[in-house]
């Protein structure tokens, strides 16, 4: 299904994330984020190294087979850098600044994917954070979520504070990713979808707690955190995507990813869900962003990696499409 | 954007894939436009489109710079498909000559001239205006392998047949060769005094 095209047959609007090529440290703007602040609204765009291949069809796939992370061939990381812009009332972009790390960004990364990926913007306590994931720390590549705290000025953003969110105890995962800031939850991320469970962290480097809830639907499959999760209605609402991971006839890798919207109760129980969907129909597309403006709902979401793109939509037609 | 709403509105269509490849491409981002070529170019079911669209593809990525082996693939990929048309040897030989691989640069613009055997559809390829651009890529490769006697023909064959084809940097650029190869002539003569 379709899910833009849905919106657009009930009034909604699409508009590319642009910014200025010869501004950009790489080919590909994608998965962008967006937070309504003060009915302004700011979206961070990730801006990638690489170009991703992917012969969707298998008709004419690389020779590294139907789905490539198209890196310069002088440099073989996949590097990340994010970019904070501010659009208007027609989802225009405003401004632009690269967002500056530099007083973080001090070191040598040990791992091929560098930087700070898929961002997710939340507003806790007055301040604005940008929350995503890092590997680069080690040659191995653990990924835990890091928290930067943005402060803003006439010249540009940049991160003022940076921490790196530690697992629940003992700690042990490889890869931690895809958790979810929760909008007016200071801190507190959801872990997992289904079954739902939320964690608490906490900046001053105290441990991670983890606040499990009784609401699983054993028919749903395995659901990856996306866009961040608002308080909508008497409850929260948020993107989520789940991924079919599989291999060519020659065994090389390949993916699709699916979306769907989940909705809980204020206690996070009961949760309801949206049938799956596609953005645009193609294989690879990524929501990192949700947030209410007005009467709509703002979307922002990738597409193969490549291309960054909001959508607005009425809240009501979401609400039907969840409800159907 | 017009492009932009008409391919969400109609996903699965080469055509409106197309567009706002095109779209992209001409606002500089070559990532995008790759997506969209592609897609464009695995739905179609207008074979020239398919060919044009891979073709602009590998353009995206030679734009990028350092990704070599992705622009070489995806004119493989059109050569393959189309082996009948020019378009994708030039480019393939063009590709060759850039990394100074003279004997490939060769080759492939003696398979492109091979397809002047039959009529040739026109296609909307600018970057591409004729015959004369796949004679000068063997004559510039032809001296390289050490082929002077063909590669001189070659030039030649530019200024008697293809002169009015040609645009002001190839004319200055054949007129150069022409003064160089007659030089090194001069020089042989006299060599031999």
């Amino acid at each position: 299904m379709n899910f833009v095209k849905f919106c657009l047959d009930n009034g909604g609007t699409i508009k590319p994330l642009l910014i200025s090529p010869q501004d950009l440290s790489g080919p590909s703007l994608t998965n962008p984020s967006v937070l309504v602040t003060d009915n302004k609204i700011l979206v961070n765009i990730r801006n990638v190294n690489y170009t991703l291949y992917h012969s969707e069809l298998s008709r004419f796939e690389h020779m590294w087979g139907p789905l490539s992370y198209v890196h310069p061939e002088n440099d073989m990381h996949l590097r990340t850098v994010n970019y904070i812009a501010e659009l208007n009332d027609d989802l225009d972009i405003e401004y632009y600044s690269k967002l500056n790390t530099s007083k973080f960004d001090t070191y040598q990364p040990k791992w091929e994917f560098v930087g700070l990926e898929d961002v997710r913007l939340i507003e806790w306590n007055d301040k604005i954070y940008a929350i995503g994931v890092r590997r680069d720390l080690d040659t191995k590549g653990t990924g835990r979520m890091e928290l930067s705290e943005l402060e803003f000025s006439d010249k540009e953003v940049k991160e003022v504070f940076r921490y790196r969110i530690p697992g629940p105890p003992p700690d042990n995962e490889y890869c931690m990713k895809n958790c979810t800031p929760i909008e007016n939850k200071p801190f507190h991320l959801l872990k997992w979808t289904n079954p739902t469970c939320l964690m608490k962290f906490d900046p001053s480097g105290k441990e991670t707690k983890v606040f499990e809830t009784t609401s699983y639907d054993s028919t749903k499959k395995d659901m990856r955190g996306g866009s961040q999760v608002i308080e909508f209605k008497d409850g929260y609402l948020t993107l989520v995507h789940e991924t079919d991971l599989y291999n060519s006839e020659q065994g090389r890798k390949n993916a699709t990813y699916m979306h769907r919207f989940v909705y809980w109760d204020k206690n996070f129980k009961n949760q309801k869900f949206s049938k799956l969907f596609s953005f645009l129909n193609a294989k690879i597309e990524f929501c990192c962003g949700l947030a209410k403006y007005n009467d709509n709902f703002l979307i922002t979401f990738g597409m193969q990696d490549n291309a960054a793109y909001i959508l607005k939509v009425a809240q009501n037609i979401v609400e039907e499409f969840l409800n159907e | 954007m017009n492009e932009l709403i008409e391919f969400s509105l109609d996903t699965e269509n080469a055509e409106k894939n197309y567009n706002l490849a095109k779209w992209y491409e001409t606002e500089g981002h070559n990532a995008p436009a790759h997506t969209y070529y592609l897609r464009a170019s695995e739905r179609s079911k207008d074979d020239m489109l398919a060919y044009q669209c891979l073709i602009r593809a590998s353009f995206c990525y030679k734009n990028q710079g350092s990704r070599d082996s992705t622009e070489k693939i995806l004119l493989e990929n059109a050569l393959t498909f189309l082996p009948e048309r020019p378009e994708a040897y030039y480019f393939l030989s063009v590709f060759y000559e850039r990394k100074q691989e003279w004997q490939n640069a060769y080759i492939y613009a003696s398979l492109g001239l091979r397809c002047y055997g039959k009529k040739i559809a026109s296609m909307n390829l600018p970057e591409y205006s004729g015959k004369h651009l796949l004679i000068f890529q063997k004559a510039v490769s032809s001296w390289w392998w050490g082929k002077s006697k063909e590669c001189r023909e070659l030039f030649q064959s530019l200024m008697d047949n293809h002169w009015d084809q040609l645009d002001e940097n190839y004319k200055k650029s054949v007129k150069d060769n022409m003064n160089f190869l007659n030089s090194q002539t001069r020089l042989k003569k006299f060599n031999r005094m």
